[in-house]
């Protein structure tokens, strides 16, 4: 794609470049722009339960805050660490901070309170009072105009009680006084409507400074907890301070002489020991943050996906070089392939279930989360069984295709194995898994894409942190940001879902040995 | 004593209701370093009595024997140099070379190996390009490193099905002079397939004509008497080289026409048609 750009920098035939650069690059661009433009205009008139429909902004914001959440976890689990001259000096300058942000944030609610009295003494009054003597007056004139019909009524039954009138008229006459009626009421509730409408109607200044004062007051929070967290509850501080108390204590057990003193300073002692190991292990426990949750989800994928490889390579082999083999799991393939990933993860959340009754001290779990690397990532059983539905869900397009390669062996390779009096491990391993390697990360491309597309779901049913259950906790929790972390996410998911495959490319080009045409 | 010989071999195709018979009552002889040529047109079943020879396909009645055993599979002795190359794509040619020298000769040191490999590709002049995969290669190169591959299993017998058929001309002619060079230093018992009377002429020592399928057969061999080393360009002085290519193109062509003969049917009853009515009459 950028093959035009390269050549244009080396001067080779420039305006031939450029053409190509403005069709297959400056077009597309354009195109990209125009949807991102249609998606401004038309997201903010479609009004939903939980709010418009986010626009581009928006959603950028709900990424740079979930990026700032991310960093003030990461700056205060390290905060709680620091120990001597670091946790002075990062104190000093988050001190400095605060005076600073203090000033600020007086400022900007000063200037809400101040645009508040503002909207709710001029701008506000003004427009309910407008509205309201609308209403006023035409409910005034609703009234007056309902007498005048009872009365043209009454003195209508009169003239057909003379015999002046036909009865039938009267009948026409309140049914059209009743058609009028409705619509008055229609015209009352919606001059009512439209005085609601202003009272709940959103202030823009207003909005916006109430944004702005609570972004403050979100880092002056933020600033405040390190404070905490370097003094107060800093891990050091608290260990000096036990260890203070030790101290203390193993000088009132040397000084102390009855039994019943002796027993307890004593006991005081282990106590005290007891907790300075303690708090020497101690971590802060952050939220989990998009990250980490992103970490979670490519592990859990690339488990599933390694099983999934694992089973089907050996599997589609066996299927390939055998046509008995591939007569027999033939029908189990075809069953299985169709079923729909939820009942998969359904049946694995049993049996896996049943596998591990107390994942806190299951031996297996306790020895995963020890690994280096993957310590991180707290495995439960429920990343056990995502894993397992994505293997099971993504293990049929490598089967298929492995089992197709291996099948579609040229027969002239063949031969020339026959020939040469191949042995079966070296017909296997020199010419029929070289041949079909191609075939094979065909399908494995197409299983990781299936993979991650199941992982989402998977992980949002069965509440194993990841994106999937990202998602799923922003739909449950219905606030302000949760539609544009929603459609945040699902650019996230988007764009790895997109390198992931993009990576299986490059392995596939690694492979095969036609110069990558079969790969697109 | 002949080196390698078909007795009354036959091959058919298809379910036994249908069956279609490619070669019927094959009767070869071919001696110890004698170079024979098998020639006959496209369709006939040259592969598959090349795959008979080779030991990849069995006859249904009669025998292949080599050296007075009967063939019952594959094997290097009987290399097969084939029609489309066959080198594995994913090796480079020497990889591929490789491939089949440490299965014939495992017993090679690893610098053994090297010259023995290097040698053959030095032979058919691929030095240079030995690092390189198939899809690199052009046509002759493909072709040359596919003939290196055979050779350097020092086969008993070369067959060789149709090797210069995917070339142009002049890469042809190259590579005839590069067998005829490499068969007369080092003389072994050859069975190669064309369906050039030319070509067959100046490489063979013995020229077998197989008739039209199906149920092609072996016709009555030519022997070419015409001293070696032949000179392309001056060849065609020769007096018996001239009859002999007249009598080979000659059977040749009449081998055709009697084909087409029996094929053909130009009288195909029609039905007796006319129309009903005519909307225009045609005046006569």
């Amino acid at each position: 794609m950028f093959d035009p750009v390269v050549r244009l920098v080396f001067g080779e035939e420039p305006d031939k470049q450029m053409m190509a650069i403005s069709k297959f690059l400056i077009v597309p661009i354009l195109f990209i722009l125009f949807t991102i433009f249609l998606w401004f205009k038309i997201a903010p008139h479609h009004k939903t339960k939980s709010g418009e429909v986010p626009t581009p902004d928006v959603v950028w914001n709900s990424a740079k805050i979930n990026h700032e959440f991310d960093f003030r976890e990461k700056t205060k689990s390290s905060d709680l660490l620091l120990t001597g001259k670091d946790r002075e000096e990062t104190l000093a300058i988050v001190q400095a901070k605060v005076t600073e942000l203090e000033a600020t944030n007086k400022a900007a609610l000063a200037e809400v309170k101040e645009v508040e009295k503002k909207y709710n003494d001029e701008v506000l009054p003004q427009r309910i009072k407008d509205a309201d003597k609308e209403l006023k007056d035409y409910t005034a004139e609703v009234k007056v105009l309902k007498k005048r019909r009872t009365k043209e009524l009454s003195i209508l039954a009169d003239d057909v009680v003379n015999g002046d009138a036909e009865r039938k008229a009267l009948v026409a006459r309140i049914e059209a006084d009743d058609a009028a009626a409705d619509l008055e009421k229609e015209k009352i509730k919606e001059l009512k409507s439209i005085v609601s409408n202003i009272r709940s109607e959103k202030y823009k200044p207003l909005e916006e400074a109430r944004s702005k004062s609570n972004s403050i007051a979100d880092e002056l929070q933020f600033l405040k907890k390190r404070i905490e967290f370097l003094t107060k509850s800093n891990r050091d501080n608290k260990v000096k301070k036990e260890a203070g108390m030790l101290a203390d204590l193993e000088e009132t057990l040397a000084a102390s002489t009855t039994q019943k003193d002796l027993l307890s300073n004593a006991k005081k002692i282990v106590k005290s020991k007891e907790s300075i190991d303690r708090l020497a292990n101690q971590k802060y426990a952050a939220a989990v943050t998009v990250y980490q949750q992103i970490k979670r989800s490519l592990f859990t994928v690339l488990c599933g996906f390694l099983m999934a490889a694992l089973i089907a390579i050996p599997v589609g082999i066996m299927c390939g070089l055998n046509k008995v083999i591939m007569a027999c799991l033939t029908p189990i393939i075809s069953i299985f392939k169709p079923v729909s990933p939820v009942v998969w993860l359904l049946i694995f959340q049993i049996v896996v279930g049943a596998f591990f009754p107390d994942p806190e001290t299951h031996p297996f779990f306790v020895f995963l989360n020890g690994l280096w690397l993957i310590d991180t990532l707290k495995i439960n059983p429920a990343l056990i069984f995502s894993a397992c539905t994505v293997a099971i869900c993504a293990v049929w397009p490598a089967l298929v295709n492995t089992a197709l390669g291996v099948s579609s062996v040229d027969r002239d390779h063949i031969n020339v194995a026959r020939v040469l009096r191949l042995g079966f491990k070296d017909r296997l391993f020199k010419i029929i898994i070289p041949s079909s390697l191609p075939y094979v990360f065909a399908g494995l491309r197409i299983s990781l894409g299936v993979g991650w597309m199941v992982l989402i779901a998977a992980e949002a049913l069965s509440s194993s942190d990841g994106l999937g259950k990202f998602v799923w906790d922003e739909y449950q929790n219905g606030s302000s940001y949760s539609f544009a972390n929603i459609i945040y996410a699902c650019f996230v998911i988007g764009i790895i879902g997109f390198f992931l495959d993009r990576m299986m490319i490059l392995l596939q080009r690694l492979v095969s040995f036609d110069d990558g045409k079969s790969t697109l | 004593m002949s080196f390698l010989t078909i007795e009354n071999a036959s091959v058919g195709f298809g379910p036994l209701k249908s069956r279609t018979e490619v070669l019927s009552d094959l009767n070869l002889e071919v001696k110890e370093n004698e170079f024979v040529a098998i020639i006959g047109f496209s369709g006939s079943g040259k592969s598959t009595l090349m795959a008979l020879l080779a030991g990849l396909l069995f006859p249904d009645t009669g025998t292949v024997k080599m050296k007075g055993e009967v063939v019952t599979r594959p094997g290097p002795e009987r290399s097969l140099m084939f029609q489309n190359y066959s080198l594995l794509p994913w090796l480079s040619v020497f990889e591929n070379i490789a491939l089949a020298v440490k299965q014939v000769f495992p017993e090679l040191s690893k610098a053994e190996m090297t010259k023995h490999l290097e040698n053959y590709i030095k032979m058919v002049n691929l030095l240079p390009a030995k690092d390189k995969k198939p899809h690199e290669l052009s046509g002759g190169m493909r072709q040359r490193a596919s003939l290196a591959r055979t050779l350097s299993m020092k086969p008993e017998v070369l067959l060789l099905d149709e090797p210069l058929s995917a070339l142009d001309a002049l890469t042809r002619a190259n590579i005839q002079d590069e067998i005829i060079r490499i068969w007369e230093e080092d003389k072994r018992t050859v069975v190669m397939i064309t369906n050039d009377a030319d070509e067959a002429l100046l490489m063979a020592d013995r020229i077998v004509p197989l008739t039209m399928g199906p149920k092609a057969t072996l016709a009555p061999a030519f022997d070419v008497n015409v001293s070696r080393p032949r000179n392309r360009a001056t060849l065609n002085q020769i007096p018996e080289y001239k009859k002999l290519k007249l009598d080979v193109t000659h059977y040749l062509i009449n081998m055709n026409k009697e084909a087409k003969k029996l094929k053909a049917n130009p009288h195909i009853p029609m039905p007796d048609v006319k129309p009903l009515h005519t909307k225009y009459p045609v005046k006569v």
